[in-house]
């Protein structure tokens, strides 16, 4: 932004309660809206963003100081990122914000977030918001494509958090040791008992086993319409789960430790992958492997697929705690998160390699490019095989899962 | 004057660590009973208990709580004690004792880390095997880490608690004058080993009693150990309630509140089983201790407590060997013995990345240790006025307040702590950070100082004065430098507390605090295990560092004092 | 300067150990009393040098130079006192050790001399710099008396300071340790359960908590 410019702002901001002058400003023919976000960029010069997000790879660790520098450079705002291990931990702090009292001035001004831990954080008011429309990047997103943009696992996102990224259910395995992959759950089945001991998936309530459970769920059902509606109003859900509790059943007979033990998540699986413990692995994003072979923690003959029926997808989002400190340049940052050139550089594998949440052929010939130079990595999935997307079933089917896969699996 | 300053220390010191554990024991209790404003919920219910109780996780999750936390209790006792007994006055010994600080040092998920990269089916030793000896192209499906029945933590948990136990156990018998007891014993035709059971272990039980409550409470509400060896379906009691409470349900709070609530129970009544047993044990092999049996079955026991205490200093440098060449590695897959290609970048990169967080580890420990030492030296020394006006006082009762917070799992009270904290607007504070620490650090100070402290003879501090005038001069002059070989070596103690502290951290610091452990912890949970190797090396130099520097300093100092050396 | 006890007598929960005790200790004679252990003979000590723990309670006077010393903590009576072990800082130098009882302002040079003549007296030439746990147990005795008379003590008092030596040292080193005093002219009241430490000094006999 330049000085005059600048000034001009201040100068704004000075007068804007004259209504005089704002009709002023109107008929000159400024728009309003582009106004308020310079204003909004203006009130966040110099404040300081606390972002809450996962903490356990240092590939978005890395990306996250590259956006930092940038964010200080460009916006005059210094971007803390407070590594978590659990966004839960984070949901408590704010919720022990609010049983002290603390209503503003709070802890967190920014947190990676989505699904259940969104779906709590809204229900109990713990959000700030609607804010997302204001962002100029906003109108860059990709609605048309990606109906999980505005459905978070069944939660209308009501624009209380601004989408990120985008994560799909994908499988690795490593083909020097695989030849033929399942295509469905029931081949999946088939697969763990030609190789007894060495399929396996995360515990649940971790929800890398949870997106496989459902996933399972949806796949072995006649008709998934079920799972899209509420629990609570179908009539004997027990009935409808039967075909994955037997399917289930039958997997941890020949499953990895005879299902008597889990990995706890997915992190821990590509471990268990690169070790031979097992033979599939999975994760949430298509370009997981890929990043994992180019430093050194896969075999670089590991690939990716998924199930021609499609697999489970949804997005990850930003949002800001009701009581953060810096709201401001909370936004300012999530807008400068979601800009083609912080997506592109998000999704280039040597990066990091999360899907970008745009819609690409809006974008300018040059940001397209930013896209179009990323090299496809050598495990990636084509863009037909990504495009089989399994919406997430609705929310109220997890507790169900969660509690009765406890009371089998892990009593 | 210096005395009456003195007075106030136990008080202050109690007061100061004591009452926020209360505020955060009733933050936690009123949630289980189902009220918690915040939420919404303000009606008292027994519903979460309900809950609870009837959780199908629960039953096994405490058992497995129980089967860790007793059998690691248990066993490293028993590996200190026989260890002890078996190479007393042996070269084993001494060689054990110069490895021991080595050893407290390890921070325990950098330990576990290792422990599981060496022992899982595609751990290092199967590695170095395959497929040569064993044939094997792929890892075997069974499992030695992360059984279902807890065994693996227990064994992990117990390696990890064995060198403490035998510090502690080193302290106690400084103060029994072992060594005359012995000889007493063997020249009445005991053995040696009949003699440690007959005459020094009804002795020592007692005074081993504190070091043992803190290691059964530490089995029971351990979560990122259990996280990493435990068995996972379910997972220990601690993890399920540790999960409850970052559920992304809010309200599984409530039941996780309730949780918290049971653990403590456990913990409870679990001390409270020990003394008794101990009470018991001694109620029953008394009328043996003079039966004149003067030679023991169970002689057959020294070759294996050799064995044992090589397998405790193996294990320590097996699992820091494979940290170490795991951060070095590009790629190691199975069943390569060594990684295929090596690198450098995870520690050029690790080290750019962990110099923050190394040096606010080093302060806040530093800061902890020190301010520690002072708070329980001040202690110690106004019961050395206490017990000149009434003889045979062995401590206030007020002392075993100090011991709560090592007691009481940290899940049970750091939610309500940190409810208070940001009442007062003191969250995300480093004072408030480094009060949490000492919150941890003191009773271990404490527990490990009283013992040389106490022993003291406090004659030198009367001939000082007598020589010289002046307490304080007494004190600081003969007294203290007299006992720097251990006030160092608890200070090094008292940090490497600090630095261990998880949940305190995260929970008092607002997460605006990277320390050397939290950002370890972060990172493992990513799971590349070179990344993790080169932070949790990082964990273990650090104290080690220290360690060793409060073995070096009074050794130089007092390098010309043949008077001053370890008997 | 003449050390007096003047019916001194202490009592622990209200019962009185022995019989009020008088008696007059000259400068540069040893005075003993004598009893079995556990007649009270070390509380007696303590109760001069001002020791005493807060349980008991001291009636009596203690006279020093014709000055009560009641009045005054232990730091400030300049009573040295030895015992049956010599108490020796295991962290200081022979040198240290005595320099330790000297006043904190005395120049360094004067510091050395001082030491150095004191351990020409005790025969130690040139032990200044060696270190204390190389001593035998007859110069470590003669090295802690000599700290003691280094601070100036305007009274010793002996609690069995030769009980622990062999047969030997004892005899030589009681005639050292008493010459010295009587050299410095400083009154010396010494406790000891074995006929053969006393002096040619006045003796008392403390039994059944009565001094005869």
């Amino acid at each position: 932004m330049t000085k005059t410019r600048l000034r001009i702002i201040r100068m704004f901001k000075t007068l804007r309660h004259m209504p005089l002058v704002a009709s002023l400003v109107l008929t000159a023919g400024l728009p309003v809206a582009a106004l308020a976000w310079d204003d909004l960029e203006d009130a966040a010069r110099g404040q300081q963003v606390f972002f809450n997000a996962w903490g356990g790879s240092e590939p978005i660790n890395d990306y996250l100081l590259w956006a930092a520098d940038e964010i200080a450079d460009r916006y005059d705002i210094v971007l803390e990122h407070v590594k978590v291990g659990d966004t839960g931990d984070v949901v408590s702090r704010v919720l022990a914000e609010r049983a002290a009292g603390r209503d503003e001035g709070g802890s967190v001004d920014l947190v990676w977030i989505n699904g259940e831990n969104f779906r709590a954080m809204k229900e109990q008011d713990l959000l700030y918001g609607p804010w997302t429309d204001r962002l100029p990047h906003y109108e860059l997103l990709d609605f048309d494509n990606k109906p999980t943009l505005t459905m978070d696992f069944s939660t209308p996102v009501d624009n209380m958090e601004a989408p990120w990224g985008m994560a799909q259910l994908t499988f690795m395995y490593d083909s020097a040791r695989v030849d033929t992959l399942p295509d469905s759950m029931a081949e999946l089945l088939t697969f763990a008992q030609e190789n007894p001991g060495r399929v396996t998936y995360p515990a649940l309530p971790s929800f890398y086993g949870t997106t496989f459970v459902k996933q399972a769920m949806l796949e072995l059902t006649d008709d998934p319409s079920v799972f899209y509606e509420s629990a609570n109003a179908v009539e004997d859900p027990a009935a409808e789960l039967a075909p994955l509790w037997d399917f289930l059943d039958e997997l941890h007979a020949v499953a990895w430790q005879q299902g008597r033990a889990f990995p706890q998540d997915a992190p821990q699986m590509k471990q268990m992958l690169n070790d031979g413990e097992i033979l599939l692995s999975l994760s949430f994003n298509p370009n997981d492997a890929s990043n994992a072979i180019l430093t050194g923690e896969l075999p670089d003959t590991v690939r990716t697929y998924v199930h021609s029926g499609g697999t489970i997808g949804n997005t990850h989002f930003l949002a800001i705690p009701y009581n953060a400190s810096a709201p401001e340049a909370a936004m300012v940052v999530a807008n400068f998160l979601m800009s083609p050139e912080a997506q592109a550089r998000k999704a280039d594998i040597e990066i990091w390699g999360d899907p970008t949440v745009l819609a690409i052929d809006q974008l300018s010939r040059d940001e397209q490019q930013l896209f179009d130079d990323i090299e496809r990595g050598p495990a990636g999935l084509s863009d037909e095989a990504l495009e089989a997307v399994l919406l997430e079933p609705h929310a109220t089917w997890v507790p169900l899962l969660e509690d009765e896969w406890q009371r089998r699996y892990a009593r | 004057m210096l005395r009456r300053c003195l007075a106030a220390f136990p008080a202050v010191t109690a007061a100061v660590f004591i009452v926020p554990v209360v505020i955060g024991l009733i933050g936690t209790w009123l949630p289980a009973f189902g009220y918690l404003p915040a939420l919404g919920a303000e009606r008292l219910t027994w519903a979460h208990w309900e809950y609870l109780l009837t959780h199908p996780s629960v039953p096994t999750a405490a058992r497995h709580t129980l089967i860790s936390a007793w059998g690691s209790t248990l066993l490293s006792l028993l590996a200190a004690l026989t260890l002890l007994a078996l190479t007393w006055r042996s070269r084993t010994l001494r060689w054990l004792r110069r490895s021991l600080s080595g050893l407290l040092a390890i921070p325990h998920a950098a330990f576990a880390i290792g422990i599981v990269a060496l022992l899982a089916p595609s751990g290092w030793l199967i590695k170095l095997a395959s497929p040569a000896l064993t044939g094997w192209e792929l890892p075997p499906i069974f499992s030695l880490v992360r059984d279902p029945w807890a065994i693996s933590l227990m064994f992990v948990l117990a390696l990890k608690e064995t060198p403490f136990i035998i510090f502690m156990t080193l302290a106690a018998l400084q103060q029994l004058q072992v060594g005359r007891s012995l000889q007493m014993g063997r020249s009445l035709g005991y053995t040696e080993f009949m003699a440690w059971r007959r005459i020094i272990l009804p002795q020592l039980l007692p005074l081993l009693r504190l070091p043992l409550f803190a290691v059964l409470a530490y089995g029971v509400s351990v979560v990122d150990l259990a996280l990493i060896v435990g068995p996972s379906a379910p997972s220990t009691l601690a993890v399920l309630v540790d999960r409850w409470f970052n559920h992304p349900d809010i309200l599984r709070r409530l039941p996780g509140s309730a949780g918290a609530t049971l653990l403590l129970v456990l913990t409870v009544l679990s001390l409270g089983l020990w003394w008794l047993l101990e009470k018991l044990w001694l109620r029953l092999s008394r009328p043996h201790w003079d039966s004149g049996q003067r030679r023991s079955a169970l002689h057959w026991l020294a070759r294996p407590a050799e064995g044992l205490s090589l397998l405790l200093i193996g294990s320590a440098l097996a699992a820091f060997m494979v940290l170490v060449v795991w951060s070095f590695a590009f790629r190691w897959g199975f069943p390569d013995p060594l990684p295929q290609s090596w690198t450098l970048r995870f520690w050029e990169r690790g080290w750019t990345r962990l110099q923050q967080p190394f040096w606010l580890t080093l302060w806040t420990g530093l800061a902890a240790a020190v301010i520690g030492l002072v708070l329980v030296v001040g202690c110690l020394e106004h019961e050395v006025t206490l017990r000149r006006r009434r003889p045979g006082f062995t401590g206030p009762k007020l002392f075993w307040l100090i011991y709560v917070p090592l007691i009481v799992p940290q899940i049970a009270f750091l939610f309500g702590i940190q409810v208070v904290l940001v009442w007062f607007n003191l969250d995300g504070n480093w004072l408030a950070l480094l009060w949490s620490h000492l919150m941890f650090v003191v009773p271990y100070l404490f527990l490990s100082l009283s013992g040389p402290y106490r022993n003291f003879d406090d004659r030198y501090v009367r001939q000082a004065m007598l020589l010289h005038g002046g307490e304080w001069c007494a004190l600081s002059r003969v007294k203290w430098p007299m006992l720097l070989r251990p006030l160092c070596y608890v200070t090094a103690l008292g940090f490497a507390v600090s630095l261990a502290q998880y949940l305190p951290t995260l929970y008092v610091g607002s997460g605006r605090f990277a320390t050397l452990t939290t950002e370890t912890v972060s990172i493992a949970g990513g799971g590349d295990r070179r990344l993790v190797g080169v932070y949790a090396l990082t964990q273990w130099l650090l104290p080690m560092l220290i360690y060793s520097l409060a073995l070096l300093v009074p050794a130089w100092c007092f390098r010309h004092r043949r008077g001053m050396r370890l008997q | 300067m003449a050390l007096e006890l003047k019916q001194v007598t202490v009592r622990f929960d209200g019962t009185q150990l022995f019989e009020p005790v008088s008696l007059r200790v000259e400068p540069g004679m040893v005075t003993t009393v004598m009893g079995p252990s556990g007649c009270g003979k070390s509380t007696l000590l303590a109760a001069v040098v001002g020791d005493l723990a807060p349980v008991f309670s001291l009636s009596g006077d203690v006279v020093l130079g014709g000055q009560s010393l009641l009045n005054y903590p232990m730091e400030q009576r300049h009573i040295g006192l030895l015992y049956q072990d010599d108490l020796l800082f295991p962290h200081m130098n022979v040198g240290q050790n005595l320099g330790f009882a000297l006043s904190a302002g005395m120049p360094r040079q004067e510091r050395r001399a001082r030491i150095a003549d004191y351990l020409a007296l005790a025969g130690l030439e040139g032990y200044a710099d060696r270190d204390v746990a190389s001593l035998s147990g007859g110069q470590r005795a003669r090295v802690s008396l000599l700290r003691t008379l280094m601070a100036a003590p305007r009274a010793v008092l002996l609690d069995e300071p030769f009980s622990k030596l062999d047969t030997a040292l004892r005899g030589q080193f009681r005639d050292w340790v008493f010459g010295t005093l009587k050299e410095g002219g400083i009154p010396a009241l010494q406790v000891t359960h074995d006929v053969e430490d006393c002096g040619d000094g006045p003796v008392y006999l403390l039994q059944e908590g009565r001094l005869a």
